[in-house]
């Protein structure tokens, strides 16, 4: 009996979170390494540019040889490997927004000592198992994504001769249809993608279009009236500055924007119907089901030890 | 915390919208404003500089300035730590575009063509404009002169041919290929060579602008050609070389497949025929069938301008901005010009010429430096030198 007292009051280390915590400072540690003895540029092009690059001129090559048809397939392809990771993200984001009546009454309760609030809120998440970053990291690691298909896309198109020398570069060895492929034919509805939307109109509306609707289905409603306003001004202020980007930019990576979009509306769409599609208590109040298994867990654990 | 992380994802696309539109991401240092080509005609060098400017040196006055054309259409967009220096323009001047192929120099003009949809003639003895013509897209390659007649291909897969003293079309239309034309035209053997993307080699007849005959290499021919005693050596994205009959268009014979595309027009010598590949290595050849002399020599950086002979010497440069000296006979390489200093001046590219054993090259920072592989410091000048800069 005492023994068991003893070991309520001991405070339960999960292993599992404390092997998930080595291994990620494993991993961290390992990349640094990596980093600093391949280098930074190495790896971008080795593990980012290259692959993006050479899967696009693949199915350039094998999907009719029209690159419009082919950065949709890639960017299909891409957006279902990585939906996990948006699922993921959503769910994140909607646990944190649960959450938001009960930040502001803390916030109500403790305004005045912040040192105090940001403990509570800390605690609060922590009881229910919701971190406010966890929706950033898929961000963040479809961020070289991102940036490698821009790259490889103004790559693939090339319009000068250093850009075709950068495409030589990256091309893998064995990829032997690359010489009836190259050049790529940049032509689309008239219009040479390697050039900037010759109307300046066209490309940018349906790009600040596209945008608009996709940052409207993605972002979260939020009950505090200032960040629901910094949500509406960023609603705008992105697709016009996306809108306006895309009148300088290669045609083909604007229509790269408007499919990037329309198919991220879809994946969209499709990652909050299945997270729909699962209970909703699951989606709400994660963490607290989390907790009672925890819990449940602990007990298991102390009921082993009597 | 959901405010943070909101302003924290607000502020990384910022960042990211801000490096797209400023091209600072991660990548290959792509450098739309051309490269610094170059040309000698006698004791003049000719060149027009990846800064936006036209210059004549004199070669006989250790790289004086005889003349330049200054330009209004100096980039003041922001860059990525390469410093840009706020310019003045010049009221009236023409733009000169990015520029990668050699001028010529003939009939007292400076010919070459530019981005700007425009074959551009200046007065060889003081850099006045003479004349423009405007064809319908971008000139990437160089310029071919033959009998008064200067011979340009365009981006669009055209050739055109423009006389020198009218600056009028010599043909009743353009000569039209399949791809875009990034090579520069050869005139010889009472004919007009052009290579194009479309995987030919077109021999075309100077007076007429029609077709005579069409070989396939197999892939798109991006840099220069060559002709030698009546063969053809060209290769492109199919990763050979090829030697083509010039009269008839058959082949003679090919390489095997290589390692990289070849870039860059070949160079004939002894007996042998040397050339590039963009991975940065050098090949040595037999002139009469093709077979390697020896082990591909590696250097370090691209490679997109074939070697040049520089008296006995063989000298290939890079785009680390790295000059070698190749022992053509044993297939080895010297540095013997690139410290960290130099590579400063950025990467040499374009085509490099020598006059008298002396050679010069064009970097893509703008400068033009001539080097005697003979001395042990070989650098006898730089244009701008610092004082000039």
């Amino acid at each position: 009996m005492k023994e068991s007292v003893q070991a309520a009051n001991t405070p339960q280390v999960d292993p599992k979170r404390v092997r998930k915590s080595l291994l990620t400072w494993a991993l961290i540690g390992v990349a640094v390494i990596i980093v600093s003895q391949v280098g930074f540029g190495t790896i971008w092009r080795e593990v980012i540019i290259r692959p993006l690059l050479n899967g696009l001129l693949f199915l350039y090559a094998y999907l009719g040889r029209n690159f419009v048809i082919a950065i949709t397939a890639l960017t299909l392809l891409l957006r279902l490997i990585t939906m996990p990771l948006q699922i993921k993200s959503i769910r994140s984001m909607r646990a944190t927004s649960a959450l938001q009546p009960r930040i502001a009454e803390l916030q109500k309760k403790y305004g005045n000592d912040r040192e105090r609030l940001v403990m509570e809120q800390q605690k609060l998440y922590k009881e229910e198992g919701v971190s406010p970053f966890s929706g950033c990291l898929p961000s963040l690691v479809q961020l070289p994504i991102w940036i490698g298909l821009y790259q490889g896309i103004t790559s693939v198109l090339a319009d000068t001769p250093v850009e075709l020398m950068s495409l030589g570069k990256n091309i893998y060895h064995g990829f032997s249809a690359v010489a009836d492929i190259i050049p790529l034919q940049g032509i689309f509805l008239g219009m040479d993608l390697a050039k900037p939307d010759p109307t300046s109109i066209v490309l940018p509306i349906l790009v600040a279009g596209t945008t608009y609707l996709q940052n409207k289905m993605t972002t979260q409603q939020s009950t505090d009236p200032q960040q629901a306003s910094m949500n509406q001004s960023m609603q705008l202020m992105m697709p016009l500055m996306f809108g306006f980007f895309a009148m300088q930019f290669p045609a083909g990576l604007a229509i790269y924007f408007v499919i990037s979009n329309l198919i991220g509306m879809l994946i969209q769409w499709l990652a909050e119907r299945q997270i729909n599609g699962g209970s909703a208590s699951q989606v709400v109040e994660p963490a607290t089901n989390k907790r009672k298994e925890k819990a449940a867990y602990g007990s298991r654990d102390k009921a082993h030890k009597a | 915390m959901n405010k943070l992380w909101s302003g924290g994802r607000i502020a990384l696309l910022l960042v990211v919208v801000a490096l797209l539109a400023t091209g600072c991401m991660p990548s290959q240092g792509v450098n739309d404003s051309g490269w610094t080509a170059l040309t000698v005609d006698g004791p003049t060098l000719f060149a027009v500089r990846s800064t936006g400017d036209a210059v004549a040196l004199d070669l006989q006055d250790s790289g004086d300035l005889i003349w330049e054309y200054a330009v209004d259409s100096a980039s003041a967009a922001p860059g990525c730590g390469i410093p840009q220096q706020g310019t003045v323009p010049v009221a009236g001047r023409q733009p000169l575009g990015a520029v990668y192929g050699s001028p010529a120099v003939s009939d007292g003009l400076m010919v070459f063509g530019s981005s700007e949809a425009a074959l551009i003639a200046l007065d060889a003895e003081t850099g006045d404009l003479a004349w423009t013509f405007p064809v319908d897209t971008a000139v990437v390659g160089g310029v071919a002169v033959g009998n008064g007649v200067a011979y340009v291909g365009t981006v669009s897969g055209k050739v055109f041919a423009v006389d020198l003293e009218t600056h009028k079309a010599v043909w009743s239309q353009p000569f039209l290929t399949g791809d875009r034309i990034w090579s520069t035209p050869i005139v010889g053997e009472g004919l007009l060579y052009v290579a194009s993307m479309d995987h030919l080699i077109y021999a075309i007849d100077l007076d007429s602008g029609e077709s005579v005959w069409t070989a396939d290499l197999g892939g798109a021919i991006q840099g220069d050609i060559a002709l030698y005693d009546g063969t053809l050596l060209a290769g492109g994205v199919d990763r050979r070389l090829h030697a083509i009959d010039a009269s008839s268009g058959q082949e003679i014979w090919q390489t095997d497949v290589l390692d990289a595309w070849v870039w860059g027009a070949p160079l004939v010598s002894d007996d042998a025929v040397f050339f590039t590949t963009l991975d940065g290595h050098v090949h040595g050849h037999r002139w009469d069938n093709g077979q390697a002399l020896w082990a591909p020599v590696a250097l370090q950086g691209a490679i997109s301008a074939g070697p040049i002979a520089s008296g006995d010497e063989i000298i290939a440069a890079t785009e680390e901005g790295l000059v070698y000296l190749i022992d053509a006979g044993a297939g080895t390489a010297d540095v013997i010009y690139g410290a960290v200093q130099d590579q400063q001046r950025g990467g040499y590219l374009s085509a490099p010429s020598s006059q008298d054993g002396i050679a010069y090259l064009g970097s893509t920072f703008g400068f033009i430096v001539a080097l005697d592989p003979a001395e042990r410091s070989p650098e006898l000048w730089v244009y701008p030198s610092s004082s000039e800069e």
